[in-house]
């Protein structure tokens, strides 16, 4: 276990921030934290980082206690915040050496661990710039490198790609990935889900301050009874259709709106294949149908009955 | 009027740091006018000084001398060690110290003799004191009335008359008071003399501007961050316009600076304020405000940066204050700083309240000095403004080599 | 780790150009300014004539002994009057237009006849009464000498032609002269010691996790943080006391300030004068919550009130704390900073600056030690 949380509660004055939080990280995963803006999520973050004070809990990393002075924990962590946090008068090299240095002393190996990094990074023709130069994306990109330059076996990443291009962005999730193949263990936190989907082993969804649900994203999604959302354009319904493809098996809901018939089915084979042959029972013409699998919205959507985007 | 509502509104969030500077700067000005009031020779002769006397010499003569002193100072007995005597300048017990050498008297009869004593040394006492101290003119000046008085008895009346008369003779002269008649002109004038109210005029000067320059500042310094400023140049309100109710907004924030200002400075010269100068006085600080409103304005026209902001204001506001003659008086500044002074609104604040101080009756042609003044203080407004505006509307986002990023 | 931290701190420090330059300039430019403005305060050469009027009457006509003294004091390449003789009418008409700053008129001849007439209260005014009265006490001299000896007058206005000095001024013990333009430059290098303070302010912001992200990083490296602290504020502490040197060089020797002979001395108030800003800066970002606005805000306030309490604006101001509330002059660092240059300057005896040095060494331990106090707290409430 390489982060474990047990029934956390941290108060701002009378907002309860985190509402007994328990979870825990495994060696090699990448961790999703998921959840929406002021879910908690940075706050659990910063505990687990013991930045900030809270309330009642135990948290340990690497199976020890952490504390502001755990420096061999502290040693093997990287960290990249969500705010870009770079010294503006140094370059993009002396930026990552710096950081690196304070946790790598010797010269030599430093070097070749910044070299490293800027590679990993993409930033080789960006050494000798200073940050005020840099467009978001590059600035991001140096933010993370000043934060695993020293090869964690843990990384922290506090929402890494926010404001970051789709280029970018897709560079810096192959990074992780990358990361995560050479044995980091990464706690990673967004409020993007297709993010999460994409590179997260594990995913916990949060919503204020509580754990919704953990799991992998298969996992996720079987927890719900939302099989398969199948969206048909059809110009003319009427109720009386609707009710009798309500009678299809596995039908969960069917709701008809600006020309767009929504039918949502549980789990079981074949549910497309249903509703086309009751579309045709029932003589709706229709023009495009698509069927979607359930999304970590949906799980969202399904256990707080509200949406995860704003 | 979007800018000038979101000005207010980060004064008003501001408002702590304006008062922390609002708090230090009245308690520096209360200490420079009480300073002021105690340093004044007419106010002299009510609070005594401790001056150290050291020398077991009695005579006649030191007797004289200790009399005469007397009227302006206490004199304590110290003993002849020089660490006792420096702990005593240091700690403040005494602000003078006089040694009397040995054999003083006998060295003074002997310089004195009636048969031209005047190739003889003149005996000195040896004398200490703390610079800066305002009654050491005084003293020193008792120090050598008397004793060259008696010193000049002597040569004259020779031994003829003796110590303890030419003694009794000096102290009598030099307690003679010429009468000063001021001048109040055919038509009488409303209210009594006038004097505090002039230095704290002039020093009304320094706090205004460095609060001005520092607060003006601090808005615009939001407004100048590159990206709001590109971003409201995108706004259908016309450019002028923004840069208009910034400066009406600054101008609000001046307004209520110089309003709490005013009423400090003329609470503390309350036994002054009955006076039709005074209405001048504050005419002239109003003037003089307009004046540092535009300049601030110029200023955090090219701010950008705090910590540069902090370093300006201070040179600013004390460099112009000294040269100016706020601190040191006009007086008292040489003929090349004073017109280099005169290109700054400041010396021309302090040359008018130095002519309405000599106006104790208003005739035109006082009136007409003061207000040419007045007219050039302003005109050093309108063209700082100016500037400002022009250096505005000119930047477009960019910005000009010698801004303050 | 040291060579680390220091080497990368004065990297970015040094980097900051505008603020090297501006935190360099300002008390630069000051000094200039003031000896701009004080270079003529110990000479008498910039003084202007005091503009007088005599009213023309039988009896100035007849006192040529005044007549006199009048005009050597209106003559010669430095004049103290600018001498005119008029008419009652035209008098009080040049008076009225600020034309003259009094009206001397004689009523009589005695010494008491003569009377001075103002419009306003200011130095002339001073000047002008004090000469007068000076001028009626030897009158007086003379009438007395009249009454009693008659015969000796003419010896006693020869006596009067000489004006001696009874006085000789020495420091206790010291061979420096007294200058009083002196005071104003040391206050002047205190206040700029202070203004370290900023240093001071930026080091503490820079591992305080709920004050940036970027110290967040710092907090998160296995690096003790006060280690982090006081390596990089070490190369805040040299910037410092680096800009302080070339002040304190370019005061010594383009203004020609004296400081006297005692230089290692003078270095070492120097360096530990910076200790103290930077220290004191520390301290007020440590303990003050809020935004840089107010950190700055209070920071400002105590250096200038400081330095005006210690005499920067006027020289007086010091006497008059250390007269009225003795209790200031030592709890205000720049004061402390200013007097150990002057003690250092003007005495041999080193008692006086050991008080000054034990004050400002207790300002760096309280400022260090508070500091220490309110970082080592180790997590945050908030962030």
């Amino acid at each position: 276990m390489i982060v474990n949380v047990e029934q956390l509660v941290k108060r701002y004055d009378d907002l309860l921030a985190l509402d007994h939080l328990s979870f825990s990280v495994k060696q090699g995963e990448i961790f999703g934290l998921l959840g929406p803006n002021g879910s908690g999520k940075t706050t659990a973050i910063n505990c687990i980082l013991s930045l900030l004070s809270y309330d009642k809990g135990n948290i340990t990393v690497f199976g020890k206690e952490m504390t502001p002075e755990s420096y061999d924990s502290k040693k093997d962590i990287g960290i990249v915040m969500q705010n870009v946090a770079v010294y503006d008068e140094l370059t993009v090299y002396e930026n990552i050496d710096y950081f690196c240095g304070l946790y790598i002393t010797d010269k030599a190996k430093r070097k070749g661990l910044v070299n490293e990094a800027i590679a990993f990074t993409g930033l080789e023709d960006f050494q000798k710039f200073y940050p005020k130069k840099l467009s978001g994306g590059l600035l991001r990109r140096l933010n993370i490198a000043c934060g695993i330059a020293h090869k964690p076996k843990l990384i922290i990443m506090d929402e890494p790609t926010v404001a970051v291009d789709p280029q970018s962005r897709n560079k810096i999730l192959e990074g992780i990935q990358a990361l995560n193949a050479t044995g980091a263990t990464i706690i990673y936190t967004s409020h993007y889900m297709e993010e999460v989907e994409q590179i997260c082993t594990r995913i916990m969804i949060m919503d204020q301050g509580r754990v919704i649900a953990t799991g992998t994203k298969e996992e996720l999604k079987n927890r719900i009874t939302l099989g398969e959302k199948i969206t048909v354009e059809a110009l003319e319904v009427n109720e009386m259709q609707i009710s009798a493809l309500k009678k299809l098996p596995n039908i969960a809901s069917i709701t008809y709106n600006d020309k767009h018939l929504v039918i949502k089915s549980q789990k079981g084979k074949n549910n497309l294949e249903m509703v086309l042959h009751g579309l045709k029972e029932q003589q709706i013409g229709f023009g495009k149908i698509y069927s979607e699998v359930p999304t970590l919205n949906d799980v969202f959507l399904e256990i707080t009955g509200k949406e995860l985007r704003d | 009027m979007q800018v000038y509502k979101l000005c207010m509104k980060i004064y008003k969030k501001n408002l702590k740091i304006i008062s922390i500077y609002f708090v230090v700067f009245f308690f520096v000005s209360f200490m420079m006018m009480s300073n002021i009031s105690t340093s004044q020779p007419t106010t002299f002769s009510d609070s005594k000084r401790n001056v150290a006397w050291v020398g077991t010499e009695t005579s006649v003569l030191i007797e004289g001398l200790k009399q005469s002193l007397s009227q302006r100072a206490n004199l304590i007995a110290f003993e002849e060690d020089v660490d006792l005597l420096q702990d005593a300048l240091y700690f403040s017990q005494v602000e003078y110290v006089i040694r009397i050498p040995e054999g003083f008297t006998n060295s003074f009869e002997e310089a004195f003799s009636a048969k031209g004593g005047t190739n003889q040394e003149i005996p000195k006492l040896i004398v200490t004191s703390v610079p800066g101290s305002t009654s050491k003119i005084y003293l020193e000046m008792a120090i050598d009335q008397f004793l060259g008085r008696v010193g000049h008895y002597r040569q004259v009346l020779g031994d003829d008359v003796s110590m303890a008369t030419m003694v009794d003779y000096a102290i009598e002269d030099l307690k003679f008071e010429i009468p000063v008649n001021t001048y109040t002109g055919e038509t009488d004038t409303v209210g009594g003399p006038q004097q505090l109210i002039n230095y704290v005029f002039n020093y009304l000067s320094y706090t205004l501007m460095f609060v001005l320059i520092l607060g003006v500042s601090t808005i615009m310094i939001v407004f100048n961050k590159d990206e709001l400023k590109r971003r409201n140049m995108c706004s259908p309100i016309p450019q002028k316009r923004i840069h208009l109710e910034l400066f009406m907004a600054n101008g609000m924030f001046s307004l209520m600076t110089w309003a709490a200002l005013v009423l400090f400075s003329l609470a503390f010269a309350n036994k002054e304020v009955w006076h039709v100068n005074t209405l001048i006085y504050i005419l002239n600080s109003f003037v003089f405000c307009i004046s540092v409103t535009s300049i601030s304005f110029l200023i955090g026209t090219l701010a950008k940066n705090r910590e540069a902001i902090n370093a300006i204001a201070n040179v600013f506001t004390l460099g112009t204050c000294f040269l100016s003659g706020v601190f040191v008086p006009q007086m008292l500044l040489g003929e090349s700083v004073l017109k280099i002074a005169s290109f700054l609104p400041t010396y021309w604040f302090v040359l008018a309240n130095e002519r309405i101080a000599q106006s104790t009756l208003l005739s035109s042609e006082q009136l007409k000095a003061i207000f040419s003044a007045m007219g050039i203080e302003l005109a050093f407004g309108v063209a700082f403004f100016a500037l400002a505006l022009a250096l505005r509307v000119g930047q477009r986002g960019r910005v000009p080599w010698f801004a303050v990023k | 780790m040291f060579i680390h931290l220091f080497t990368y701190r004065l990297k970015t420090l040094l980097r900051d150009r505008t603020v090297i330059f501006w935190t360099l300039m300002f008390p630069l430019v000051l000094a200039s300014l003031f000896k701009l403005a004080f270079g003529n305060l110990a000479s008498i050469d910039s003084f202007n004539p005091i503009p007088v009027v005599v009213i023309e009457n039988a009896y100035y006509a007849e006192d040529k002994g005044f007549q006199e003294a009048l005009r050597s004091l209106s003559e010669g390449e430095k004049p103290l009057l600018d001498l005119r003789v008029a008419s009652e009418a035209d008098a009080k008409l040049a008076l009225d237009g600020g034309k003259v700053d009094g009206i001397i008129e004689i009523k009589g001849t005695l010494a008491k006849d003569k009377t001075l007439v103002v419009a306003g209260t200011g130095l002339g005014e001073s000047i002008l009464r004090s000469f007068l009265e000076q001028y009626a006490e030897s009158q007086l001299f003379i009438e007395r000498i009249a009454k009693t000896n008659p015969e000796k007058v003419p010896q006693a206005v020869e006596a009067l032609v000489n004006r001696e000095s009874f006085r000789e001024e020495i420091s206790l013990g010291a061979k420096n002269k007294q200058n009083p333009e002196l005071n104003y430059f040391y206050s002047l290098l205190g206040m700029a010691c202070m203004y370290g303070a900023f240093f001071g302010t930026n080091e503490v912001n820079a591992i305080q996790a709920n004050i940036s992200t970027r110290a967040a990083r710092v907090n998160m490296a296995p690096v003790h943080k006060l280690k982090v602290f006081l390596y990089s504020g070490a190369a805040a502490l040299l910037v410092q006391i680096l800009e302080m040197f070339v002040l304190l060089l370019y005061i010594r020797f383009a203004l020609q300030v004296d400081f006297g002979e005692k230089w290692q001395l003078i270095v070492l108030t120097t360096i530990l004068s910076c200790f103290v800003g930077v220290a004191f800066g520390a301290f007020v970002s440590a303990c003050v919550k809020g935004n840089e606005g107010v950190k700055t805000a209070i920071v400002i306030s105590i250096s200038m009130l400081g330095s005006a309490l210690s005499g920067m604006m006027f020289a007086s101001i010091k006497y008059l704390v250390a007269a009225k509330l003795p209790l200031l002059k030592y709890i205000n660092p720049v004061n402390l900073v200013t007097d150990a240059y002057y003690a250092l300057y003007f005495f041999d005896d080193y008692s006086r600056y050991s008080v000054n040095m034990l004050g400002l060494a207790t300002f760096a331990v309280v400022f260090s030690l508070g500091t220490y106090l309110v970082i080592r707290g180790r997590k945050y409430a908030s962030l």
